[in-house]
């Protein structure tokens, strides 16, 4: 999540589920909250018993929306229009927390002259490349500095073009002016740019009446402050678009700009998806990341020496400059005695990417025959990836294909089903039984960045193998491969170590061993001699410590003590913060950013909202959750900024954001984004109707892969006038294997659907279980319609607009079974993250059946 | 609980979805409700034939009390054959439930069996002491089974228990009539039978007013039809034989057989009717609506 | 049953399993989100099969029913647009509202019109106050199916036995909290002893009363719809907002067992009427031969 990262310092929930309990305000939008997340909307419950007031902003009226108190129909890409004028609403009624906001965030920072806001060049920010699709970031920064962008999932390395500016940072504060006087202090730009937001403006571009909106925007007014705080949840209703972190930014300022941000029921609950998602982006499957949020080096940029990389990358202030023990660490931990300083600890092994490597332009690249071979592990992505039927033509241009799973998922039947010709094929596909997770042990990290163990409860049945089986014997036989061989290009493989012990008849690697080694240890090449380390302040870049992921230290803190397994909460009278229920990295802090929970004298804002005070006695940080803070930091620190003081000496007392360089929350972001320093509003790639806002229709640095396979219609396109928008129900699981295949969960839905409003069904004559079409330049698919109410006609910009939802989890296969929504979806994606838009695009409907 | 008042008929119901289920009784409990009902009043036809019909009405009670042993033969199999566990109707006798008709109703059946032997026998005095309790085991025969029906939540039979239930006994009745004239008939006795011909259409009568006070508007076309011809048609008949001054053997027997004709169909029209009902939410909550009307919440 | 953790009920619904207690369910329907965990959990723990019959077009319900097979039962009631033709919901009272969901399931009722039709006395009260068909001594006889005045109980033919919700009988056994229960995310399911839920449900519709929710009430507690007609509670009742017939209940269910005696006495009346009439006939007839040719 680079737009939490960009914001607050760290792309992970700010708070823990459990904490939304203690909001006096909760604004979910962007997530189907009680459907997709049943479980943390207990706490939603649990909130408004206490008496919160629980706003849904979504397309449709769900299962979320029944429970609240105020649901506001928006049309589906509309989100930053709606958050903009809630900005809009706070500065021009003057709302917002000032104290906070004014010592917590860059508000007052002084911009670059030369920036120019999307205000005055009608939906684009200065500094725009029109012939590179770019933008230069100079005109964005501090005035006077240049300011390095947070390490974070996805973030955009900015250091390039102005290395050697950055060290100003630690030659004086950041310029302010906090009378908020000069023209471009953050807060004036702000102000400037969200001007065109009112809420008839919000009612144009969203469809959600003025009215409704001003309602959401005085509860959460209300309900911030001193004494109260809101909540913010948001899932993949923000991050499919090609906005999508810009959505998430507009909410990161909201909660800043209202002081909700490190305090208990305050803060922005980023719903995470499958089960380990936080886990696989801090531990990543990302391509262009290292383990703790590790730039991966890159092919084109200075990245040749481990010295250039790590200069490179090094924040000198802030947290951040800690990056090389992290980095050193890593390295010792994967290449062992082999790492020396003498070869930059291995640092040439590793491989450098050229380009974006993510699951988009792979599809892409499949299609095009450019991969020829291709491990699906926990994955089924003729079901769930964007333009489903281009990914499964592609996979016919495979030479082999393995799928791991515990049934043929369509992905693995993609060559013998419909109108697929098996002759024709060559793939060869490998379908490899997988355990699932009571199967075998391991850990989970859920959505707030808690890392739980979990046992094998029972033996997987027949030749199923655990993920971690597979991986590690695959690795073994692959080192046996390359044993003997002396090419240099082989050093990668042969200088990993790969020592984890094996148990049983099965040989399954020991879990926990490798949580260990996550954890990190002191070096020693007899692994007797090694000690666990229990925080990361002990790791070194001298090549004497080991660990796998930095942020994960302190979850395996001695030999002894797996922390992740502990399970002792707090009880109805402690301070529900649970810090002996499992781990939560970093360093078990439960709220991110807690120093915010005090205001700058180190005092609690209330004793209703108290987390984190300064104990003036003790001279150290103190409250109910480990301080994301240096312990004894004390709040009126200032830096001797003629020591040129760098890493945390940089950072003040009351600077609570420690991993942005500054400390202060960033509304206004200098570096880190692609798409600007501010959120605006954008139609999505396929929209009905032309910008409102501004004359740049889309993203203008969106990501779109053209291809005859993967065509987008126009604005307008009278042949596909539908908003389309796509979403899960609680009853299924994603690509829908796991729930299709069995009885008791595919009964509950049983067929795949769409959800029409009664006004376009009446126009179209469909009702209720009728079979429809729906079709776009990609495919065309056949479904049953489910006419509703819940969904509703919008008026936008003047005109009728209507709008279809659909469930993506049907296939072929298993009980319950539907057509693939995905088929109609397209490859484009969102400048930062590259994540696909699927939840705004436009179709055609008609009543009927598909001829086949 | 506080709350506004409301008035208004609130026979909203879900989708249509029943609210309640349907029995799964089919024909072979028609069959048995009729069978039994007809053997039990017929045991006691043959009682009061044999307290008040001296010598002239003995074989009305000799038929009589071998049509109740052969009810409570044939009958009971038909029962267990509408059992979805048929091998373990012997638990129907494992415990005494006042509550449950259907419990009452075996052992009223075992005793009408047990008694009905008896009575059976050769005259004597055995068999005459047997009679009695025969017969009044008998009258239950004869009216349990509606009770049975209506001691449910089906609203067709639930709606009206009394008129259910004279409705049953009067059919039983008039179907031991019937059957009781046939075989004095076949022996050549139309004076026996016209007397039963006569109890035929008392008990048709009493059929009919019940059926008029049972209130169901009869939407039930097969009900209807089984009332014209268990009712109209013997009434008419016998109406008929009454006035003629030659009294028509043939319209004795037609009535005889429409009465009996009539009392199976009416057995099997109010079963379905009650079993269908239940698919029919309105009636279901008109039957469920309150004597006086809660304080329930308004109606957003 | 030897329990892993002695009590868990304790652990995970605040309450202990003893003998001889009454237990039940309180579902307050305000804060049910139609998970359906309830009716999966039920499945799974009590091994029942699923019907896939396909799409129902009744709002997100697709087992439409309680059943033999479907002893947990979520219903849907979409009221987004109030009134006919008007203007579709923004502002909602507090707590669940127009999308309504209901876990339905059986009531257990005290008395249990079903167990008072069993012959076989199959149905029986358990230790717990609960309501449990025996299937080692059902014959299928499927007198309880239409007594139940809930459409509740059910049998399956393809095993010739009644089945229904047991409440978790051998969970309870085993100190275990019902599988339904545990698994409701919300506590919209709510597993204790009749009395503290009886008080704790009395206190939330005051609760919501407080917070203008003029309609909310219970249903099957003692003295309310529901708990009517000679059955004296519910051990499985509901807090509801919307009249009962939009959950598809009856606003006042009796007890069919009291239609039992009023039948007998009117049909015994008419044989005893008839039986007389017979006898003048016969007396008057002599028997036929003396009467009128
Ligand atoms: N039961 C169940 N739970 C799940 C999953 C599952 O498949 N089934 N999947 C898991 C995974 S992988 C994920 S990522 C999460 C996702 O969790 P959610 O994000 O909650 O899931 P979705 O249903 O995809 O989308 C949420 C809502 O976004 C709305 N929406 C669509 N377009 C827009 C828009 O432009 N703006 C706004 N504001 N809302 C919009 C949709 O109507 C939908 O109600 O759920 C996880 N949990
Ligand atoms: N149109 C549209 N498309 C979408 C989305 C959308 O909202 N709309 N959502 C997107 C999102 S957020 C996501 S996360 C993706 C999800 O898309 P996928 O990741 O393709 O979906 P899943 O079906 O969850 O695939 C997981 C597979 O892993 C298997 N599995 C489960 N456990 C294990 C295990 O332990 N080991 C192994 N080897 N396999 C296991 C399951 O059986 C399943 O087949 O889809 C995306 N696609
Ligand atoms: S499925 Fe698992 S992760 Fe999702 S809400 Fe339920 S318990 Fe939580
Ligand atoms: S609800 Fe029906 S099945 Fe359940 S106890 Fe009551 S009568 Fe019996
Ligand atoms: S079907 Fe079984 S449980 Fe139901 S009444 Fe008959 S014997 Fe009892
Ligand atoms: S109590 Fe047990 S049997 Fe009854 S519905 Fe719940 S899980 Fe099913
Ligand atoms: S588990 Fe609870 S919240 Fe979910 S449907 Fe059942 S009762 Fe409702
Ligand atoms: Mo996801």
């Amino acid at each position: 999540m680079p737009s939490l990262g960009a914001t607050y310092g760290r792309g992970a929930a700010t708070l823990p589920q459990w904490d939304v309990a203690n909001a006096d305000a909760i604004l979910i939008m962007g997530s189907n909250m009680a459907e997709s997340h049943p479980i943390a909307y207990r706490f939603v419950l649990q909130a408004k018993q206490k008496g919160a007031t629980v706003m849904h902003a979504d397309p449709r009226f769900t299962r979320t929306s029944a429970m609240a108190d105020l649901y506001a129909p928006v049309r589906a890409g509309s989100d930053i229009a709606f958050l903009g004028g809630i900005i809009r609403h706070i500065l021009e009624n003057d709302l917002w927390f000032r104290e906070y906001a004014l010592h917590y965030t860059n508000l007052a920072t002084i911009i670059d002259e030369r920036f120019r806001g999307a205000d005055e060049l009608d939906g684009v920010f200065s500094g725009w490349d029109e012939e590179g699709r770019r933008y230069v970031y100079d005109s964005w920064q501090y005035e006077g500095m240049t300011v390095p962008s947070s390490l974070a999932e996805h973030h955009v390395n900015t250091t390039e073009s102005f290395n050697d500016e950055t060290k100003r940072l630690s030659h004086a504060p950041v310029p302010q002016d906090l009378t908020l006087e000069h023209p471009n202090c953050v807060y004036r730009i702000m102000r400037r740019h969200y001007a065109r937001y009112t809420p008839e403006m919000v009612e144009r571009v969203t469809g959600c009446p003025a009215d409704v909106f001003l309602k959401v925007c005085e509860a959460l007014t209300r309900n911030s402050g001193r004494e109260r705080t809101a909540t913010i949840c948001y899932a993949v209703g923000w991050t499919h678009h090609s906005t999508g972190v810009q959505i998430i930014r507009a909410a990161a300022i909201i909660q800043a700009l209202l002081g909700n941000v490190g305090r208990p029921g305050g803060g922005i609950l980023a719903l995470r998806g499958h089960t380990s998602i936080q886990g696989s982006t801090d531990i990543p499957t990302l391509y262009n990341m290292l383990p703790g949020y590790l730039p991966m080096p890159h092919a084109y940029k200075p990245h040749d020496t481990l010295k250039d990389y790590l200069e490179i990358e090094e924040t000198p202030t802030g947290w951040w400059s800690n990056f090389p023990k992290y980095a050193v660490s890593l390295f010792r931990a994967w290449y062992g005695d082999a790492a020396t300083p003498g070869n930059d600890w291995g640092y040439d092994w590793l491989p450098r990417i050229v380009g974006d490597h993510s699951q988009l332009p792979l599809t892409l690249a499949v299609r095009d025959g450019i991969i020829k071979g291709l491990f699906v592990m926990g994955q089924n992505p003729v079901v769930g990836s964007s333009n489903a039927g281009m990914v499964r033509r592609g996979l016919a241009n495979l030479e082999w294909m393995v799928v791991r799973d515990f049934t043929e998922t369509e992905t693995a039947a993609f060559w013998h089903h419909g109108d697929a010709r098996p002759q024709d094929i060559a793939t060869e596909v490998f379908l490899m039984p997988c355990t699932f997770a009571g199967e075998k042990a391991g850990s989970f990290t859920n959505t707030h960045r808690l890392v739980q163990w979990h046992d094998a409860v029972v033996e997987g049945p027949g030749d199923s193998r655990s993920e971690l089986w597979f991986m590690h014997h695959l690795a073994l036989r692959v080192k046996a491969l390359y044993a003997g061989s002396t090419d240099p290009k082989d050093a990668p493989v042969r200088h990993l170590t790969w020592d984890y012990p094996v148990r049983g008849p099965k040989q399954e690697p020991d879990a926990e061993a490798v949580l260990k080694e996550i954890n990190g240890y002191t070096w020693a090449s007899d692994p007797a001699e090694r000690r666990q380390i229990a925080d990361f302040k002990d790791l070194k870049d001298d090549g004497s410590t080991a660990c796998g992921c930095w942020i994960y230290c302190g979850a395996f803190p001695a030999d002894d003590h797996n922390k992740t397994r502990d399970r002792t909460p707090d009880g109805p009278d402690g301070p529900g913060t649970h810090l002996n229920w499992a781990f939560a990295w970093p360093s078990n802090r439960r709220t991110l950013n807690n120093r915010a929970s005090a205001d700058p004298d180190g005092k609690p804002w209330s004793e209703r909202k108290r987390l984190l005070w300064w104990d003036a006695e003790q001279e150290r940080w103190t409250g109910h959750d480990e301080p994301d803070f240096p312990e004894e930091k004390p709040p009126h620190f200032e830096p001797d900024w003629d020591s040129k003081p760098t890493g945390m000496d940089a950072i003040t007392g009351n600077d609570p954001f420690i991993m942005i360089a500054d400390g202060k929350a960033s509304l206004f972001v200098p570096s880190g984004l692609k798409d600007g320093p501010l959120p605006t509003h954008y139609e999505p790639l396929e929209s009905p109707v032309p910008n409102p806002l501004y004359k740049q229709q889309g993203n203008p640095t969106a990501k779109r892969w053209e291809h005859d396979d993967n065509e987008l219609h126009p604005i307008g396109d009278p042949a596909h006038p539908y908003v389309l928008t796509t979403y899960r129900l609680t009853e299924h699981h994603s690509g829908g294997a796991p729930t299709r295949s069995v009885p008791t969960t595919a009964e509950l839905q049983p067929e795949g659907f769409a959800e029409i409003p009664p006004e376009l069904a009446a126009e179209l004559g469909i009702t209720t279980l009728d079979w429809v079409v729906l079709e776009t330049a990609r495919g065309a698919i056949e479904t049953r319609a489910l006419v509703t109410e819940r969904l509703r006609p919008f008026v936008i910009d003047g005109r009728r607009v209507h709008q279809i939802g659909m469930p993506w989890h049907y296939g072929w296969h298993g009980y319950a079974t539907g057509d693939i929504a995905n088929v109609l979806t397209a490859c484009v994606g969102d400048p930062n993250t590259s994540m696909h838009e699927n939840k705004a695009l436009t179709c055609a409907l008609r009543k009927g059946r598909l001829a086949r | 609980m506080r709350g506004p008042t409301v008035t208004d008929d609130a026979a909203i119901g879900y989708y249509g979805v029943p609210p309640v289920k349907a029995s799964p009784f089919d024909w072979k409990i028609a069959a048995y409700v009729q069978i039994g009902g007809v053997a039990g009043a017929a045991q006691v036809l043959s009682a009061v034939a044999a307290a008040a019909g001296g010598r002239r009405a003995r074989g009305v009670v000799r038929h009589g009390r071998w049509m109740a042993l052969a009810g409570a033969v044939l009958g009971p199999p038909f029962l267990i054959a509408d059992l979805k566990t048929p091998t373990r109707w012997y638990n129907m006798l494992r415990i005494a439930r006042p509550t449950s008709p259907m419990s009452v109703g075996s052992y009223i059946l075992t005793g009408f069996g047990a008694f009905s032997a008896l009575a059976a026998l050769p005259a004597g005095r055995l068999s005459d002491a047997a009679q009695v309790p025969a017969a009044l085991l008998g009258a239950g025969m004869a009216t349990y089974t509606a009770s049975l029906l209506s001691a449910t939540s089906s609203p067709f039979w639930a709606e009206a228990p009394r008129s259910l239930a004279v409705q049953f006994a009067c059919s039983s009745v008039a179907g031991a009539a019937a059957a009781l004239s046939l075989a004095e008939q076949a022996a050549g006795r139309p004076g026996t039978a016209a007397t039963l011909d006569a109890i035929t259409a008392a008990a048709a009568a009493g059929e009919l007013a019940a059926s008029i006070a049972s209130g169901h508007d009869h939407k039930e076309p097969a009900v209807a039809g089984a009332l014209a011809l268990g009712v109209a048609v013997p009434l008419a008949c016998h109406a008929a034989n009454r006035l003629s001054r030659r009294p028509s053997r043939t319209l004795s027997v037609i009535g005889a057989l429409a009465a009996l004709a009539g009392g199976a169909l009416l057995r099997h029209a109010v079963i379905q009717a009650g079993n269908r009902s239940t698919e029919r939410p309105r009636d279901t909550f008109r039957l469920t609506r309150p004597p006086e009307p809660a304080r329930l919440p308004p109606r957003r | 049953m030897t329990a892993l953790i002695p009590d868990e009920s304790a652990l995970t619904a605040g309450t202990t399993v003893r003998p001889g207690r009454r237990y039940g369910f309180f579902t307050d329907t305000t804060l049910c989100i139609g998970c359906k965990a309830c009716e999966v959990a039920c499945k799974e723990w009590n091994a029942l099969p699923a019907d896939i019959p396909g799409l129902t077009g009744m709002s997100y319900d697709n087992t439409v029913d309680l059943s033999a097979d479907t002893w947990r039962h979520v219903l849907f009631v979409e009221k987004i647009a109030p009134q006919a033709g008007g203007e579709r919901v923004t502002t909602m009272p507090p707590f669940q509202s127009n999308w309504l969901m209901m876990s339905d399931v059986c009531k257990h009722c005290s008395p249990a019109p079903c167990l008072e039709a069993c012959p076989t006395g199959s149905l029986f009260r358990t230790e717990f106050d609960t309501v449990v068909v025996q299937q080692d001594i059902c014959n299928g006889c499927g007198y309880c199916v239409p007594a139940c005045p809930f459409g509740v109980v059910d049998l399956n033919l393809s095993d010739g036995k009644a089945h229904k919700c047991t409440l978790c009988y051998d969970r309870l056994k085993g100190g275990l909290e019902p599988a339904c229960a545990k698994s409701c995310p919300t506590d919209s399911i709510q597993f204790g002893e009749i009395d503290d839920l009886t008080e704790r449900a009395r206190g939330r519709v005051e609760e919501l009363r407080g917070l203008g929710r003029d309609d909310a009430y219970l249903y099957g507690a003692p003295g309310t719809p529901g708990a009517t007609g000679g059955i004296e509670r519910l051990n499985a009742f509901f807090l509801l907002t919307d009249r009962p017939e939009v959950y598809n209940l009856p606003e006042h269910p009796t007890r069919p067992a009291e239609r039992f005696a009023p039948g007998m006495a009117a049909g015994l009346a008419a044989v005893a009427g008839l039986t007389l009439a017979a006898a003048l006939l016969f007396g008057r007839n002599g028997g036929g031969d003396g009467g009128r040719p």
